[in-house]
């Protein structure tokens, strides 16, 4: 017995000296994780961040987003994370996406550094990663390659969040998730300072908090934890609890509780507004961009990414881009107006079509009904894109292309 | 001893407490009681006769259409194409495929070249159902064809859509066409399909029932090896509050065997990239049910539209490298034995005759869109109420 005890009390010990240890690092890493951008937890604050000379930055819900000097939009580029210390954008993809270049003899702030190109000109890099700007952005302000392809994405230093906490876009525009992309809310009743209203089992059911780990108690910025009637904690976003919608968001990137009974989802940028002939049809992608009629419509992208374009009988090569003749032109009338990411193109001919981030819109014929999208398939050609509601590409996938 | 009013306290707790028992046990009467059935689609399958000499296709298999544009090339053409021989079928797709006279796309534009015919399934036996009855061409529902005879001897089967596809080496059963569909599905849950019986008295005999088909927008539910579990929960896709796929015909469970009247079903398709809403005309089906309730495997029988058909398999793109398939000549000879709805117009056949077979679990199937609205909770309050009624 003495010895079973014996055995025994180390093991203990050991197993209680683990689990402080876990808990502390828990403790630590979470608040390390939210304290880590404190500096920069005001996303209003340009002075946040230390900037070489002609780069800017400009408030956006989700962070400070990178600019030139003309407040033009720089990007990041993902592919070049498997290029350490140089640009994987060379040649014709320059072309598209200049490079931010940095004068000789320049001091780089903290954060900043230099990748020397291939023609020996060095290019700003933040955090190792270098900055591009794209020839398609018409005016300050514009993040129209935001997204492009899937590899490219604004240059943003990002708002704190803490570990358990994602930024995801969805139709109503860029919102807080969990770990798992599930969409976060705060109810209307709940205020900041009280404790969280949504306790009982008829709320809890629908609602389920999202739990803030052991020891994460300390104020970050816009991050403070709540203790709930149980005991338990929760993460809070400004003052406001927040919970995801276990009654009805299953899959990542559903806001079903969005409008419920005074919940709303946590909406960090709202989605760019669409011009007034634009509907929204349901399809089995997702929810799609269409005409007033309910025709899905797409945007022609060969000048962005340098497809190739159809060469076939009946092509036609309207105002210089030649395409193939299933694909109609979606013009504008003198009276239209631009609207955030939606231009009007003036053409050779001296009519005018609509652009999205400034690539030209058009029909298919293929497409009948409201939500078809026989424009998209494998196989076809990418340089075709479908608009998700959420302001995102669909493309379809081709080997090789 | 026990005063009357504490036993009279204690008797009405203990019999409210039977009546929660009771309660508690009566979904599995209500369940045969006018309820209904729910199964999510696992594999859906061309119905394909195979032999093991490949007997239905007496010529051989189909040629590819990376062989046709390799034939038509000169030797230094093939080097400067190939990088001297080194690029795999799948990245010369690009050259490949644009073989028409101005450098087309064979598979968006088939009318552009004219290659060998097409090999057809020759075989006598097939899988399937008689679809336009024995009037069907004097009756203007069919164009002429030949038929199969079923495997059972049934006379009278029409299936065009083996006759067209059985020779092709990417749409037979270990073809890459029909893995890649199941296995898409499998992974990403896009194009599911949910079948729900209602009207049900016996799950083993009823004379009338009513079969409701659904697209289902979670998914699947599996195991720790990526088997299909049984009893998972999936929604219904909806929007504004209805569902976007929505076809219901009725039917009758004989045996264990749900049997369903021809009508019109629209199902949700996604395989090898491409997404389609498939009209499934005529639609009949045979599904056996599964003795403890847990899955069903049956066959289903249409007219598949042949401009969707063409629509997919043109859209193939480089799978068809590896799966040795053909556009062109597939579309000439889908046109030429097509054999169902005839254009008033010009008289000929828009859709071919199909069979598949498929496999599905059962499901609890989710109507408001809202998972969890069916929680235990809920559904034993509803007991009990519908106890006292």
């Amino acid at each position: 017995m003495v010895r079973n005890a014996s055995i025994r009390r180390p093991f203990a010990g050991g197993l209680a000296v683990a689990m402080a240890t876990m808990l502390l690092a828990e403790w630590s890493a979470s608040a390390a994780q939210a304290t880590s951008g404190q500096a920069g937890s005001a996303p209003t604050s340009a002075a946040a961040v230390a900037l070489p000379a002609g780069i800017a930055t400009r408030p956006r819900g989700d962070g400070l987003v990178f600019t030139d000097a003309r407040g033009m939009t720089l990007y990041f580029y993902d592919r070049d994370e498997g290029t350490p210390g140089r640009s994987a954008c060379e040649g014709p993809c320059a072309t598209n996406w200049p490079a931010v270049l940095a004068p000789a003899g320049a001091n780089p702030p903290p954060g900043w550094s230099m990748v020397q190109r291939a023609d020996g000109s060095l290019q700003w890099a933040f955090r190792g990663r270098p900055l591009y700007r794209y020839t398609l952005d018409d005016a300050p302000g514009a993040s129209f390659g935001d997204g492009v392809g899937t590899v490219w994405r604004a240059a943003l230093k990002q708002i704190p969040l803490p570990r358990e906490v994602r930024i995801r876009p969805t139709y109503l525009g860029q919102v807080l998730t969990d770990a798992k992309g599930l969409t976060l809310y705060a109810s209307g009743d709940d205020k900041p300072g009280k404790t969280p209203g949504c306790n009982d089992r008829d709320c809890l059911r629908s609602w389920q908090p999202l739990a803030a780990p052991w020891g994460a108690t300390r104020q970050t910025g816009d991050w403070t934890t709540v203790a709930r009637a149980d005991g338990s904690r929760q993460w809070a976003f400004r003052g406001k609890p927040l919970y995801r919608y276990s009654s009805g968001d299953v899959s990542a990137g559903e806001t079903f509780g969005h409008g419920v009974d005074g919940w709303q989802a946590i909406v960090l940028e709202p989605a760019p507004p669409l011009p007034p002939w634009a509907t929204v049809q349901p399809s089995d992608a997702g929810e799609l961009i269409a005409n007033k009629q309910g025709i899905t419509i797409y945007s022609f992208g060969a000048n962005a990414r340098g497809s190739r374009v159809y060469r076939g009988p009946g092509v036609k090569c309207p105002d210089g881009t030649c395409i193939d003749a299933q694909w109609k032109p979606f013009y504008a009338s003198p009276s239209d107006k631009p609207i955030g990411s939606w231009g009007v193109a003036r053409l050779e001919s001296g009519k005018l079509q609509w652009t999205y981030k400034g690539m030209k819109l058009y029909t298919n014929v293929l497409d009948e009904k409201p939500g078809d999208f026989k424009g998209i398939r494998f196989g076809g050609d990418r340089s075709w894109s479908a608009i998700m509601r959420s302001g995102e590409p669909m493309q379809g996938v081709t080997v090789g292309g | 001893m026990m005063s009357t009013s504490l036993f009279a306290r204690r008797a009405a707790f203990v019999s409210l407490f039977g009546l929660l028992a009771i309660a508690a046990q009566a979904p599995l009467h209500a369940a045969a009681n006018g309820q209904s059935m729910g199964f999510v689609v696992t594999t859906w399958n061309i119905a394909s006769y195979e032999t093991r000499f490949v007997d239905e296709c007496p010529e051989g298999l189909n040629v590819g259409y990376d062989e046709y544009w390799w034939r038509s090339l000169s030797k230094p053409d093939r080097a400067r194409y190939t990088d001297n021989g080194l690029k795999s079928r799948l990245e010369r797709y690009f050259n490949a495929i644009r073989r028409g006279p101005n450098g087309e796309d064979v598979c968006m534009n088939p009318t552009v070249v004219k290659d060998p015919p097409h090999r057809l399934v020759e075989s006598e036996k097939a899988y399937g159902m008689d679809l336009d009855g024995k009037d069907g061409v004097t009756a203007g529902r069919s164009c002429p064809h030949k038929e199969f005879t079923g495997i059972d001897g049934t006379k009278g089967v029409d299936n065009q859509l083996y006759r067209l596809l059985g020779c092709v080496y990417g749409f037979r059963s270990y073809g890459q066409f029909e893995a890649n569909e199941n296995e898409n599905r499998k992974s990403n849950g896009k194009g599911m399909t949910l079948i729900e019986i209602t009207g049900v008295d016996n799950p083993r005999n009823d004379p009338e029932v009513t079969v409701n088909f659904y697209r289902s927008i979670d998914l699947y539910t599996l195991d720790g090896s990526g088997r299909f579990l049984p009893h998972g929960s999936y929604r219904i896709d909806t929007y504004g509050g209805k569902p976007r796929y929505a076809s219901q015909v009725r039917g009758k469970i004989v045996n264990g065997v749900l049997i369903t009247e021809p009508g019109d079903v629209n199902l949700p398709f996604y395989g090898n990239y491409t997404y389609q809403n498939r009209l499934f005309r005529d639609l009949r089906m045979r599904m056996t049910l599964s003795k403890d309730g847990d899955s069903a495997e049956g066959t289903a029988a249409a007219y598949f539209d042949l401009d969707e058909l063409m629509f997919y398999i043109g859209g193939l793109g480089p799978i068809q490298s590896t799966a040795i398939s053909n556009c062109p000549s597939i579309y000439v000879a889908a046109h030429e034995i097509a054999d169902g709805y005839p254009d008033p117009k010009t008289g000929e056949c828009t859709a071919l005759s199909s069979a598949f077979v498929f496999k599905a679990v059962s499901a609890f199937v989710v109507h408001d869109g809202a998972a969890g609205t069916m929680s235990a909770g809920q559904g034993w309050w509803q007991r009990v109420k519908e106890w006292f009624r």
